[in-house]
């Protein structure tokens, strides 16, 4: 309780020193015992954002235009509890999350029009061609701007790791509302002004940071459904380009993490040496007037002079926090000087067909995957290798990350907005001839066990620097996505050991399958199901400690965050405890994910690439053949849950 | 009487010798002092700002994909019958707005159509050299009659993220990684090729194969009088006509793996571009981080509230001879007109933009 009263001089009351001096002097403890909390502060709360990205959305899912993303708020680690059963379990002193604003928008060219889509066919005199690529990608489209009203909701869940230990019966659809707004298409139409990018403001809804949130963007209007009755190929498909979408929360400020069990902490800052961050306090001496001696002004126990050192702080602003340098000030005041955020990093965005998926025609355009040589008569050369991404985060402030979250996507898509007819062949002709539908779309989670994730976040350096090196920090390797086909029940990877939450979304979800007799081969009961479209799962911070606060465990938070000379030597990092490869000067946060075949010993080779990887459904079938997907529409994200600090 | 210092900023009551020290007067100083203490304004802190991150990004389509296939090239033709070719280049989009920028055969696609259009040139101030949007500017074989006939010569697309900001923020920061494969990849893992140089051809002046200048990168607030007029954007930054290369990742020759010389730690799944090293498991073809970083940082740009912040990068995509090169563009074969094109700017490198906002803390 860092608050101070005092007692107030009501007339005639006596005039004694404490009257003066306590006040001053409980002022005085709040400073130099850096107690200055957040509820001493005007504006006690800090914001953070949920930024989402996507290159573009386009009507290729199945169901229609319409793209969601699931993310989660988990407690910071101090304040994260589950009780016995496992659920939730809310500490008086968790820090709420409001809701503040959300801000949307896509790139229209700076002009009341909607974009032609990349599969747009409506013109005879561009080139166009039914699968893609058209010539028109990219234009304006001034009447369609008419079809481009957009919907915009954040929908909750309880994650299914709540519901106990695996199977998980529990019901993958959000089943609350948060918020939602509809943008009718004419506020992309004005001439003069145009709600893009568009804000709602002042929304203020309390989000339970235990619960999965689902941000969800549709766009009907995308799709050109065209004229009843007509069969023409002639398509004004639209997209909308560079999305970008901004969720603002607000969190109370809190302390900030110190010692040196923080990993890759500075040992060293401006308090001094093996410090860990500690903070130290500025001397504040209120002198009290001896008892019946005269209360004076300009005496070194005056009135003036006792106040004088209150003001002398507010003056000189009060320290907290970090600076661009990892560095803490000599002396600090303010005791909550952090706040909850989250980084949000996009994973395989930008794909050729918006997914990507497992037939090699459509996997060779994912790069280092390989490369047709001939469509007329497919030929495939692809490589051993793995589908890869990753995304560099340069960081430019101090960071302990306390959780960090895969959100993993299934989302199904038509390929080429292909749906069957008799006029054009489809894309794929191998084998089964042009109308062989299971060789066209993705929309199955891969029924093979010999698929496998991994990924990682670390920290690097070497931009424009000397030493080049990184430091792992976090990190999950699961396999077989859909199971192994032998469960009674749907079933994916990281059940009981990474998963947290599976979320449905769609209204076509993904298939899967289960049942199957131990040989492979489809059962008595087997059972072609509806999966879920996203899952989250926890990466697990590099250990020093496998058992702090988490969905699964976790370790102690790790510090990042670009040093100087005074706070380059740095806590030791990982189970195997050693001092951080980047050396105190980490640069960028890096985000590694990929997906790999091996056969079971876990060996890589020709027959074992992804589209060539046996399937449990049919140990002989491919699954190339299965319509599978590697990645569902719109890509992935890693949630980066970190504790940041006041900066300036 | 000596100078002694004196409360300014807590309360407004002075309190020395010679004046009054009355309850009241006590009473007010105290009463400030309380209300401050437990109600710091914001304005108090001397860091009061905390960094918002705005991640973007993604691999492009390869076009080691497209460019192998010498055979069947000519993507809209080859489209038609069925194949895939090269899909979409979202969301890079062309920075000129005319007739010649809207869907064929839908309003405004024709000079004579009633189409006025807000921005023709939708980038306030970006150009490089060896870029004309206005076209080629010729005469008649008289000297006489000036004439634009429209075309581009080269050309730029952009990238554009946009966001409203409610709050005052500061925008302290941009990075940009244009993101290639190492030089000496093997395995099918040298994918993405962009050497940020000029080609044999150049125009402007520009010395032939000498770093490319084409890439800008600007960030614009809209007018708070005519939002949708970029014309009266105030532009915030704007980088431009700079050697790209001189921006590279590192100045050191990095190998392509960590097994290279010199050796360095990696993360995992490590970068396996010439498949060595791993045993266990497929590679990852990718290379040691390679390409170029253009880091504007520590900008502490004010943008007011309420702002419509636009930051786009801009890349060139050169036309004509200028085009032959090996960098922005990549060369291929048509078949269908028996043209040599070069084409295809955003498939030669990975993106990674990170923009960081510093935003105040807030009552709530």
């Amino acid at each position: 309780m860092a608050k101070i009263t005092r007692k107030r001089l009501t007339r005639g009351a006596r005039l004694k020193p404490g009257h003066v001096s306590t006040p001053l002097e409980d002022a005085a403890l709040v400073f130099s015992g850096t107690d200055v909390e957040s509820e001493q502060m005007a504006a006690p709360m800090a914001p953070f954002c949920v930024n989402l990205t996507l290159p573009y959305l386009g009507h290729e899912p199945y169901g229609g235009a319409k793209h969601s993303v699931p993310f989660t708020l988990p407690p910071l680690q101090e304040f994260f509890q589950l009780d016995s059963s496992g659920a939730p379990f809310y500490t008086p002193d968790l820090p709420p999350v409001k809701l503040k604003s959300v801000s949307f928008s896509f790139d229209q060219r700076a002009e009341p029009a909607a974009i032609a889509s990349h599969l747009w066919t409506f013109s005879d005199e561009g080139s166009t061609g039914k699968y893609g690529y058209s010539s028109e990608q990219g234009k304006l489209y001034f009447e369609g701007v008419s079809r481009l009203m957009v919907r915009l909701s954040i929908r909750e869940k309880s994650p299914a790791i709540f519901a106990g230990t695996p199977p998980y019966d529990y019901p993958y659809v959000p089943s609350k509302e948060l918020w939602s707004t509809t943008l009718p298409a004419s506020a992309f139409a004005g001439d003069a002004l145009r709600a893009n990018p568009f804000i709602q403001t002042g929304i203020d809804v309390a989000v339970n940071p235990y619960s999965t949130l689902i941000f969800t963007m549709e766009c009907p209007g995308l799709e050109d459904m065209g004229e009843a009755g007509v069969s023409d190929n002639l398509d004004a498909h639209l997209v909308l380009p560079s999305i970008e979408v901004s969720i603002k929360f607000a969190s109370t400020l809190v302390t900030r993490d110190v010692g040196a069990n923080i990993q890759n902490i500075p040992a060293d800052g401006g308090s001094g040496k093996n410090e860990y961050g500690t903070k130290t306090g500025p001397t504040v001496t209120v002198t009290a007037p001896v008892a019946a001696s005269k209360i004076e002004a300009d005496t070194a126990d005056g009135v003036c002079a006792n106040i004088t050192v209150i003001d002398d702080q507010f003056r000189e602003k009060l320290e907290g926090g970090y600076n661009k340098y990892a560095d803490t000030p000599p002396t600090e005041t303010i005791k909550d000087d952090a706040a909850y955020d989250v980084i949000a990093v996009p994973l395989f965005q930008g794909s050729a067909h918006g997914g990507i998926a497992c037939h090699p025609t459509y996997l060779s355009t994912w790069p280092y995957m390989g490369s047709v040589t001939n469509l007329t008569t497919p030929t495939w050369a692809m490589e051993n290798s793995s589908v890869f991404d990753r995304r560099i985060v340069p960081i430019h402030h101090s960071y302990t990350l306390h959780h960090a979250i895969l959100a993993w996507n299934w989302t199904p898509w038509r390929v080429l907005g292909y749906t069957p007819d008799t006029d054009v062949a489809a894309p794929i002709s191998e084998s089964g001839g042009k109308f062989n539908y299971n060789l066209q779309g993705a929309y199955t989670i891969p029924p093979s066990t010999y698929i496998h994730l991994e990924c990682q976040v670390g920290i690097g350096t070497g931009i424009r620097a000397d030493n080049f090196n990184y430091e792992s920090v976090a990190g999950l390797a699961i396999s077989a996505p859909s199971g192994t086909g032998l469960e009674t029940y749907p079933s994916g990877w990281g059940e009981g050991t990474t998963l947290i939450d599976r979320i449905n979304t769609s209204s076509s979800p993904p298939g899967g399958w289960m049942g199957l007799d131990a040989g492979g081969t489809p059962g008595e009961d087997h059972t072609a199901v509806a999966m879920w479209n996203w899952e989250l799962h926890q990466l697990e911070p590099r250990a020093n400690d496998s058992d702090g606060p988490g969905y699964h465990g976790n370790s102690e938070p790790i510090f990042m965050g670009p040093g100087w000379s005074t706070t380059q030597e740095r806590t030791d990092i990982g189970s195997s405890p050693a001092a951080p490869r980047t050396e105190g000067a980490e640069q960028w946060i890096e985000v590694r994910c990929a997906v790999k075949s091996t056969d079971a010993a876990g060996d890589p080779g020709e027959e074992y690439t992804i589209p060539n990887a046996s399937t449990f459904f049919d140990p002989s079938g491919l699954l190339r053949n299965r319509a599978s997907m590697v990645v569902g529409y719109g890509g992935c994200y890693v949630y980066l849950i970190c504790k940041k600090t006041l900066t300036r | 009487m000596a100078w002694k210092p004196n409360p300014r900023v807590i309360t407004k009551e002075q309190f020395s010798d010679g004046t009054t020290i009355d309850g009241n007067r006590i009473d007010n100083a105290l009463q400030d002092v309380v209300d401050r203490v437990n109600s710091v304004p914001q304005g108090d802190l001397r860091k009061r700002w905390v960094p918002i991150t705005y991640v973007a990004g993604w691999s492009p389509q390869s076009p080691k994909y497209w460019y192998d296939d010498t055979a069947l090239v000519g993507r809209p033709t080859n489209s038609a019958l069925g194949r895939v070719y090269p899909m979409h280049r979202w969301p890079w989009m062309h920075t000129v707005n005319n007739s010649s920028q809207v869907a064929a055969e839908t309003l405004g696609s024709d000079d004579t159509d009633a189409v006025r259009f807000t921005n023709p040139f939708r980038l306030k101030g970006v150009n490089s050299p060896c870029i004309h949007p206005f076209g080629a500017l010729e005469l008649d074989y008289e000297g006489a009659i000036p004439f634009n006939d429209k075309s581009d010569v080269s050309e730029h697309y952009a990238w554009t993220r946009s966001w409203f900001l409610e709050k005052p923020s500061i925008l302290d920061s941009i990075d940009l990684i244009l993101e290639t494969d190492h030089a000496s990849a093997t395995l099918g893992a040298l994918v993405y090729q962009n050497r940020f140089k000029y080609g044999p051809v150049t125009i402007d002046g520009v010395t032939p194969e000498s770093d490319d200048m084409g890439l800008v990168i600007t960030a614009a607030v809209d007018s708070e009088f005519a939002r949708e007029d970029r014309n009266l954007a105030d532009i915030e930054i704007l980088r431009r006509h700079f050697r790209i290369n001189n921006d590279t990742i590192s100045a050191q020759s990095l190998p392509s793996n960590d097994l290279g010389s010199p050796t360095y730690y990696d993360m995992e799944p490590p970068a396996r571009p010439n498949g060595v090293g791993l045993t266990n498991g497929p590679y990852s073809l990718f290379s040691t981080l390679q390409g170029v970083c253009i880091r504007l940082n520590n900008l502490n740009i004010p943008i007011h509230q309420n702002a419509r912040l636009r930051i786009s990068v801009a890349i060139p995509k050169y036309s004509g001879d200028v085009a032959t090169n090996t960098g922005w563009n990549h060369e291929q074969t048509t078949v269908d007109d028996g043209e040599v094109t070069f084409d295809e700017p955003w498939y030669q490198q990975k993106m990674h933009m990170t923009v960081t906002m510093l935003e105040e803390v807030m009552r709530g």
